[in-house]
């Protein structure tokens, strides 16, 4: 019975690694130009060119220091530049 | 002008709102400068906590907003404007909650971008365009799909110094440490980023992917590595499985003399299937199996905002740079 059960569980995880290597592969060659793709454009997400702060703390101390007013940007599930 | 006029912060508005309790947490509370709702808000205060109002309403309308803004702040006595003419007084301690998402020392910031493709009818892959997504959807809406979705990944420093091999000989083939490949597969192979505050495949087992690490070079200064392998991450769905099935490919260099990783690309590419979902369990945005892509970089010498935690982090810290395999 501990074979058959230990041959169950083995069998398992053999199957999930058989259908993962079932999906094409990336072919290196091509890596450069699929990572280039996929990664943020120059015209995109252009709020990060803003120097965000991410405490209020940090955002107090330096708007104290250089005379300046505090632009907040706040999200609901996080802080926007980011975490959603 | 938001780069030179005002000093810019990203705030969570629901945790700085109603959990943060400490100075930070009091300032927001007083000014009212975040409110907790889907699209966002936005507000100017200044740093000795004066309010000089929120905004509501379509962006288009915010530069001259900010302008209204500006003309507010010069209203105020000078001593208040002038540089240096504030004092912020040092807070006394930091909500746990609030240092529990600072960076860990010396852990490894790696910057990931999930990216909506689309398929040319010769399969090859394109970038998404408007008529990939549900009907109705507006020009505006598809070019903000179609960018590319921002998370960060960090990797604790015990288990980047695991993915080092002590003794690496060229084409050696290693396994990747399990608290990595659960990282990725349930944090951060996720169709629902940038689309949704819902995550997906987070009970996922190191079982559901095989990842491997092959010595491609090695010197007494640099070695080379390169990460491949596959996942099938599946969960049910309202509308059926919801899956994504990608194959993955790495490229990491590392410095064996000053002990850090110089490099450390990662691509994963496949299909998704019934992702994202909306707040009911609805699949949103796309109806039909899409190739999805996920682009990883590292970042070397993380700015404040680079230290922002990921989104796997946000609710429970130590699952995220713990992660340990389910029963």
């Amino acid at each position: 019975m501990k074979h058959i059960a230990l041959t169950l569980v083995t069998a398992a995880v053999w199957c999930g690694i058989a259908d993962a290597q079932a999906v094409e592969p990336i072919v290196p060659a091509h890596f450069d130009k699929l990572h280039k793709m996929i990664r943020v454009q120059p015209d995109e997400q252009r709020f990060w060119r803003i120097p965000w702060k991410l405490t209020i703390t940090e955002a107090r101390e330096q708007a104290a220091r250089e005379g300046k007013p505090i632009f907040v940007w706040a999200g609901a599930g996080g802080a926007p530049i980011g975490v959603c | 002008m938001l780069q030179e006029k005002f000093v810019c912060v990203a705030l969570d508005a629901r945790k700085e709102r109603g959990e943060y309790k400490d100075a930070d947490g009091d300032f927001v509370r007083a000014t009212s400068c975040v409110t907790v709702t889907a699209s966002g808000s936005v507000a100017v205060v200044t740093a000795n906590a004066k309010a000089l109002g929120p905004y509501s309403g379509p962006g288009v309308g915010m530069e001259k907003w900010l302008y209204g803004k500006l003309k507010e702040w010069d209203a105020l006595p000078a001593a208040e404007r002038k540089p240096g003419g504030v004092t912020v007084p040092k807070p006394e301690k930091v909500d746990p909650k609030r240092a529990a998402l600072a960076l860990p020392a010396d852990a490894l910031v790696v910057r990931v971008f999930n990216r909506h493709l689309g398929w040319n009818e010769d399969k090859s892959l394109r970038y998404a365009v408007a008529a990939d997504y549900l009907p109705g959807t507006g020009a505006v809406d598809a070019e903000r799909y179609a960018m590319a979705q921002n998370d960060f990944m960090w990797i604790p420093r015990e288990e980047w110094q695991a993915l080092v091999p002590a003794q690496p000989r060229t084409n050696a083939v290693h396994p990747v440490p399990v608290s990595f490949a659960l990282r990725l597969f349930r944090f951060h192979l996720d169709p629902c980023r940038g689309f949704t505050e819902g995550t997906a495949f987070t009970n996922s087992k190191a079982s559901a992917g095989q990842l491997t690490l092959t010595v491609q070079t090695v010197t007494e200064t640099t070695l080379s590595l390169r990460l491949e392998g596959a996942a099938k991450l599946e969960q049910p769905g309202r509308e059926g499985p919801a899956t994504f099935e990608p194959a993955l490919l790495g490229f990491l260099e590392y410095d064996r003399a000053q002990k850090i990783f110089t490099r450390f690309d990662l691509l994963a590419l496949g299909t998704t299937v019934n992702l994202p979902t909306d707040a009911n369990g609805k699949v949103a945005f796309r109806k039909t199996p899409y190739p999805l892509g996920i682009a990883a970089e590292l970042v070397a010498h993380p700015t404040p905002a680079e230290r922002l935690h990921p989104r796997g982090a946000r609710d429970n810290v130590a699952a995220y740079l713990e992660p340990k395999e389910k029963r």
